[in-house]
């Protein structure tokens, strides 16, 4: 008897049930994340090395961004140099081993939050150079990649 | 003493921006980009994460349309960015881009850009 009173009211449960369960609806939580692209100038000055002079003076910078693909391009623009060195070429050297062309730079490719080292270099002995302080100075233009 | 001063001062200086959307429009939001009128605003976020306030020039496929006020320290603002669509019935894209001002002697300032797709929708007789 108390079997049957069990198989019964498990029925009637399940039939009760299955149109609720034959409408049910599925709940969803989306959310768009935007592309976030950023910069982070952790030092911002450095010295220039001359081929009888060089020092350890580097500018850092991190590039930060939530794109998929983890880096983002970064291109040295609107180089400008101080007048006694107007017409000398010189490089930016990443972390020892990316030249960056004064007269001729070129998009590189820098990973998410690696910090990156820089410093400024003319192939030029610095008696050379015009006495006085040499200085040059860029735009970082982070282009973060987003397909 | 002075030495090790200057290193500690200039050790906590940070200089830092950054920006979004990168892109606006375009195929994963085809509804952004289509404009009914000739101006389209664009919103962008930027972000001052220096721990200084700092002016920021804003740039449209390189021609200057204007500069933002102080940002301060850590503050997110969001700008409208009424942008002019040159063709109807054509998809065209803009970059607009946001650049540091210097303060001081900075051997950097930053720069960062949103591309956007926009598209002009105007009926043929309207042309």
């Amino acid at each position: 008897m108390t079997n049957k009173k069990i198989l019964l009211n498990t029925i009637s449960l399940l039939m009760a049930s299955s149109p609720l369960l034959a409408n049910s609806k599925q709940l969803n939580f989306t959310t768009k994340i935007d592309s976030v692209c950023g910069i982070e100038i952790t030092k911002n000055t450095g010295s220039i090395d001359f081929d009888d002079k060089t020092s350890n003076n580097q500018a850092t910078f991190k590039v930060k961004t939530n794109s998929k693909q983890g880096y983002s391009k970064v291109k040295f623009s609107n180089i400008s140099k101080s007048e006694n060195i107007q017409n000398e070429n010189g490089l930016f050297i990443i972390n020892d081993s990316t030249n960056i062309d004064w007269s001729n730079p070129q998009t590189t490719n820098i990973k998410h939050n690696e910090e990156q080292k820089i410093i400024a270099k003319i192939n030029k002995n610095s008696n050379e150079i015009i006495a006085g302080d040499a200085r040059v100075t860029t735009t970082l233009e982070i282009e973060c990649v987003d397909k | 003493m002075f030495k090790i001063l200057l290193f500690l001062m200039t050790g906590i200086t940070l200089y830092a921006h950054s920006q979004t959307p990168i892109i606006y429009g375009g195929k994963e939001d085809k509804f952004d980009s289509i404009s009914l009128t000739q101006t389209k605003i664009v919103p962008i976020s930027i972000q001052n994460l220096n721990n200084f306030k700092q002016k920021y020039s804003i740039t449209i496929n390189g021609e200057p349309v204007g500069r933002t006020s102080f940002i301060l320290k850590g503050e997110r603002r969001n700008i409208k960015i009424p942008v002019k669509i040159q063709k109807p019935n054509k998809l065209k894209t803009y970059k607009i881009c946001t650049t540091s001002i210097p303060n001081n002697k900075e051997m950097f300032n930053t720069k960062i850009c949103t591309k956007a797709y926009l598209y002009w929708a105007k009926k043929k007789n309207e042309i």
